[in-house]
């Protein structure tokens, strides 16, 4: 099965936007893209969370973990969007993901 | 403390201006203020990803380039009805969202100014008419300085704008606007109802400046140091699609090639545009 890229996006309320974008091969996580108009305190740290974002395998049950730990571990202040935006976003892709499976497997 | 005013732009090379701020904000040792203008780009901000803000194709065609800059936020539109200001702060430990707050208030004061006692400064990052953008903030700070800029839309193409940004779904249903979209930013011009040069503009935020932060300015030149670092900046970064194009090749499955090789070719300076900073070298050493 090729792979496919899948995308959403969340909006902080009266905020800033994360646009999440996730790379899944054969129902594995093969890099993550995280970006958007949020602000970071020092901005650098940031574009390298995103930089190891980018190569972050992991299965899907372990998408949400991986990621904000990611984010965690780096010692970065976002301003804009929180963790609970972020995670929203990844909720939403694996649920577009169980509904397309899940049609899948009616045909 | 005294603030020095620069104006200093190269319109016809949205790189190099880029290049030049990021220089400035590098080299400046006393408050600094920069006024300038580009000709058509999108300038993305620097957590962004090509792909998912900018309609090369549309781009292309209408000769706008794009460019990445050092600050965060979102994707902007510039064209020479549109106007850029910096305000940079060494020796600082002020955060992003009070240096927003402080320059928010000086552009909403510079508007007063003007005659616009409509504008506020709506947190996190815009100056806004009713509701309307007018004005946008990014922000960078490192250890010792922070740096405030934003655009203003002073008589800019509007069609063009929406044309070429890709914009978001969430975001308009946040603004509930998605029936005019056109609407959702105001120009200066429509919104004082006259013609106004960018000189005016540049005054009056002075005039706001001097107030908030109860200084004397004085008018510059630019530095050979500045200039230098500029130089360097552009050639090792601004002008590579490795900068301006990150976070693209992750997401190329999602555009057809010929968008992803518009996006190449809007995303690194035509060969006259090198030309421009050749040319500014060699005027430093003649």
């Amino acid at each position: 099965m090729p792979s496919k890229i899948i995308c959403n996006e969340k909006k902080h309320p009266g905020g800033k936007l994360v646009k999440v974008c996730v790379n899944i091969l054969d129902n594995e996580v093969h890099g993550v893209v995280l970006t958007g108009d949020f602000f970071a305190e020092p901005e650098e740290v940031m574009e390298e969370v995103i930089k190891n974002l980018l190569t972050l395998k992991c299965n899907l049950r372990e998408l949400e973990e991986k990621v904000i730990e990611i984010i965690e571990r780096a010692n970065v202040k976002i301003i804009g969007i929180d963790k609970e935006d972020i995670k929203g976003a990844l909720t939403g892709i694996l649920s577009t993901l169980a509904t397309s499976s899940s049609t899948e497997n009616e045909k | 403390m005294t603030l020095r005013i620069l104006i200093a732009e190269w319109p016809n090379n949205q790189f190099f201006n880029l290049a030049f701020e990021e220089a400035v904000y590098r080299t400046a040792t006393i408050p600094t203020v920069r006024f300038w203008r580009n000709d058509k780009v999108v300038v993305i901000g620097r957590l962004q990803s090509p792909v998912l803000e900018v309609n090369a194709l549309e781009a292309m065609r209408n000769n706008v380039k794009l460019v990445r800059r050092f600050t965060g936020g979102g994707a902007v539109y510039h064209d020479l009805g549109n106007i850029n200001y910096a305000i940079i702060i060494p020796r600082t430990t002020m955060g992003i969202e009070e240096a927003f707050k402080m320059v928010g208030e000086i552009v909403v004061d510079s508007l007063k100014i003007l005659g616009l006692g409509k504008a506020y400064y709506r947190p996190l990052n815009d100056i806004e008419v009713d509701g309307l953008k007018i004005s946008g903030l990014a922000a960078t700070k490192s250890a010792d300085r922070v740096l405030v800029h934003g655009a203003m839309l002073v008589s800019s193409d509007i069609e063009i704008l929406w044309r070429v940004l890709k914009i978001s779904k969430e975001k308009l249903l946040d603004k509930k606007l998605t029936q005019s979209r056109v609407k959702r930013v105001i120009t200066l011009r429509e919104a004082l109802g006259r013609d106004i040069k960018p000189e005016e503009i540049y005054e009056s935020m002075i005039d706001a400046i001097k107030r908030k932060l109860k200084t004397d300015v004085f008018y510059d030149n630019i530095n050979r140091n500045e200039l230098e670092q500029a130089i360097k900046l552009y050639r090792d970064k601004y002008s590579r699609l490795e900068w301006n194009l990150a976070f693209t090749d992750e997401l190329k499955d999602l555009i057809s090639i010929e968008e992803y090789n518009a996006l190449c070719n809007i995303g690194q300076p035509s060969s006259w545009q090198n030309k421009i900073v050749e040319e500014l070298e060699a005027s430093i050493y003649a």
